[in-house]
């Protein structure tokens, strides 16, 4: 197999902008800045373990993308995980760190015998682009089928 | 229809949604944040305890006035409420109201203290702990789907 150096290259960036440095930048934050982030609900050590996972998954596609023939359907399977790891984590940053909420981002905590908690709802945000990713993967099997159906050498288009 | 008609139509469906998400996404940020910055900046807000009632009843009023700084409609939702150390409700008082852009209005709350709660919480004694004023605070705009709620639970001796 050929391999794919411009690939390789921006999953390298990728891993170390989005896994690297946040993992290795955490002992550097400041105390108070976990102090009161943490009396706002706001796990920071969860938020940078995920970012770097989100790296490492992106990383990890970007590199297979680049190895996969734009015509097979190993490259549909990718573009399709592709679009929901986007998906993924669009939901993950209207949630603040929890995609598990889809749009409902949860802020507050308590001091003492007070309590605040302040909730967000962004469900339209999340319901319309789960509808614009699902259109987006039916255009790419609808793309793939065209391709497929062209006799060789001709140009494909893809997303 | 051809695959390819299928596959154009579907191109535009796409770019027209996300431009329709973005447009959205901006009018309701900006009509929450002008909304809360209106309905709670300068002298919106104002919330009383009369205690001193001849009834021996508590009446928490609050006042409001807020406007619509935004550029869609909006719903402010505001409910006072005494709730005991497990969570129940010992009296609740709710109400919301609809403004447009540009729009204000102003609307009272009151929340009246049965003189039996006020007599079994010792509400009237310094440290009543075991009681909390929650106050509910919504904003919402484009039919209910996008908005922010705040809760705010506060013992005896505090201040909102």
């Amino acid at each position: 197999m050929k391999v794919n150096f411009k690939a390789v290259a921006k999953a390298i960036v990728i891993l170390v902008v989005l896994s690297m440095l946040p993992l290795v930048g955490r002992q550097y934050l400041p105390e108070q800045l976990m102090k009161v982030t943490a009396q706002s609900g706001f796990d920071i050590n969860y938020l940078i373990i995920s970012i770097a996972v989100i790296g490492a998954v992106i990383a990890t596609f970007v590199l297979l993308r680049g190895h996969a023939e734009k015509t097979s359907s190993t490259y549909l399977a990718l573009s399709t995980g592709w679009k929901i790891l986007w998906l993924l984590i669009l939901f993950y940053i209207l949630g603040a760190g929890h995609p598990e909420t889809f749009g409902f981002l949860v802020l507050g905590g308590q001091s003492g015998p007070a309590e605040n908690t302040v909730v967000f709802n962004f469900r339209l945000f999340a319901f319309l682009s789960t509808i614009i990713v699902a259109l987006m993967i039916a255009r790419s099997i609808l793309q793939f089928r065209e391709a497929k159906t062209k006799p060789a050498g001709q140009e494909v288009q893809t997303v | 229809m051809n695959k390819k008609k299928i596959i154009r139509i579907l191109k535009f469906t796409i770019i027209g949604l996300i431009i329709l998400t973005v447009i959205l996404f901006a009018l309701s940020m900006q009509t929450v944040i002008a909304g809360l910055t209106g309905a709670v900046g300068g002298d919106s807000f104002k919330v009383e305890l009369d205690n001193d009632n001849p009834s021996g009843e508590w009446v928490i009023k609050f006042r409001a006035n807020p406007v619509n700084n935004g550029l869609l409609g909006e719903k402010l939702s505001l409910s006072l409420s005494v709730v005991d150390p497990n969570g129940e409700y010992l009296a609740v008082n709710a109400t919301s109201i609809g403004l447009a852009p540009g729009e204000r209005k102003s609307f009272d709350l009151t929340l009246t203290i049965p003189l039996e709660t006020v007599q079994k919480y010792n509400l009237n004694a310094t440290e009543t702990q075991d009681v909390k004023l929650e106050l509910l605070f919504g904003i919402h705009t484009l039919g209910d789907t996008v908005g922010l709620q705040q809760t705010m639970r506060v013992g005896g001796g505090q201040e909102i």
